[in-house]
C-alpha cells in the first residue's frame, strides 16, 4: 500500500521511544540512577586513511596493511567491507549497591557504519564508497550476558542490500 | 565531627560511575608508529626475516589472502614483546612476504 510506509516507520519509532521511556521510568523509579554516557566510536577509519586508499593505484595489499582483517571477505576477495559503530550517546542505569553501584541496563542510539573497497581483478583498488547506518534506538541488560542486545544497530538488511547492489554494479555504473 | 564528602555513600557512587564515563573512549583503526609499542617487534626486518622464523614465534597465521603472501595474527603485549591472542583481538600484526618468503612489509594496526 503506496504511502502507508513513513507512517508504519514513524508508528515503529515511537513506539521503540515509548518501551524506551518506560523502560528508563521503571529503573529510574525502582532506585537506579541514569547516567547519560558521551557519543564514542568503535574502530572508526580515520579520514587519513581513508584517504590514503586511492583507487587504481592503493593493492589489496596495501589496504590489508592499513586496516588489517575486514569484517566481510567477498568471493575470491574480489571487496572487503570494514564495519564500525558509531554510537550517539545513551544512559547508563546503575543500581546502588552497598557503596557502590553495579550496572544493569544500557539505553542508546548508535549508528553501523561501513566501507567498502571494490578490487579490480589485477588486485587494485577499483572504487570504495562509505555506507553511513542510520541511528537506531538500542537497549540492553547488563545482568545477563547472554541476553541479545535490542534492535542491535548492526543488523541493518538495507545496509546490507545496499552494499551487495554496489558492489554487483559494473565499473563505470558505480556513484 | 568533621565529615568527609567522600565517606558519604552517594558521592562514592557518583564518583565511581563518573570514572566509568570518562573512561568510555573512542577506538579508530590506526597503524601503530610508536616505536615504544612495536618494541619486541624488533626481529621483523624487511628483507631479512623469513616466514618460518615468524611462524616459529607465532604459529600459523589468523588468516592469509593473496595466495599466502599476507598473513595476519591477533596479538597483544605479553612480557617484553607480543603472543597470540585467539580470545580477544588487541592489535592485527599484518605480514607481506615476497615469492621467496622473506617478509617485504609488515604493520601493526590498532582495532
Amino acid at each position: 500500500m503506496k504511502g502507508s510506509r513513513p507512517g508504519i516507520l514513524r508508528d515503529r519509532r515511537a513506539s521503540t521511544w515509548v518501551r524506551v521511556c518506560l523502560l528508563g521510568g521503571a529503573l529510574s523509579l525502582s532506585g537506579c540512577l541514569p547516567i547519560p554516557y558521551p557519543p564514542y566510536a568503535e574502530n572508526r577509519i580515520s579520514e587519513e586513511t581513508l584517504q590514503a586508499i586511492q583507487p587504481r593505484l592503493s593493492t589489496r595489499s596495501d589496504v590489508l596493511l592499513l586496516l588489517a582483517d575486514p569484517t566481510v571477505r567477498g568471493k575470491e576477495d574480489a571487496y572487503f567491507v570494514y564495519e564500525w559503530m558509531q554510537g550517539h550517546g545513551g544512559l547508563i542505569f546503575v543500581a546502588a549497591a552497598g557503596y557502590t553501584g553495579v550496572p544493569v541496563a544500557d539505553v542508546g542510539s548508535g549508528s553501523c557504519n561501513r566501507f567498502a573497497i571494490k578490487f579490480a581483478p589485477d588486485g587494485r583498488v577499483e572504487r570504495t564508497r562509505q555506507f553511513l547506518g542510520k541511528a537506531k534506538v538500542a537497549g540492553k541488560t547488563l545482568l545477563d550476558k547472554n541476553a541479545k542486545l535490542i534492535d542491535s544497530a548492526c543488523s541493518d538488511p538495507d545496509l546490507s542490500a545496499a552494499i551487495d547492489a554496489w558492489v554487483e554494479m559494473e565499473p563505470g555504473h558505480a556513484p | 565531627m568533621k565529615i568527609s564528602i567522600s565517606d558519604k555513600p552517594v558521592c562514592k557512587l557518583a564518583g565511581i560511575v563518573l570514572a566509568g564515563v570518562l573512561s568510555a573512549c573512542s577506538t579508530t583503526v590506526e597503524r601503530v608508529t610508536d616505536p615504544a609499542k612495536l618494541k619486541g617487534l624488533e626481529f621483523l626486518q624487511p628483507g631479512t626475516t623469513q616466514r618460518q622464523e615468524v611462524e616459529a614465534r607465532f604459529g600459523p597465521p589468523f588468516c592469509v589472502y593473496e595466495k599466502d603472501r599476507v598473513a595476519t595474527y591477533q596479538v597483544k603485549p605479553f612480557k617484553d614483546g607480543f603472543t597470540t591472542s585467539p580470545d580477544r583481538k588487541w592489535y592485527s600484526l599484518v605480514l607481506l612476504y615476497r615469492a621467496d618468503d622473506v617478509l617485504e612489509r609488515w604493520s601493526l594496526v590498532n582495532k
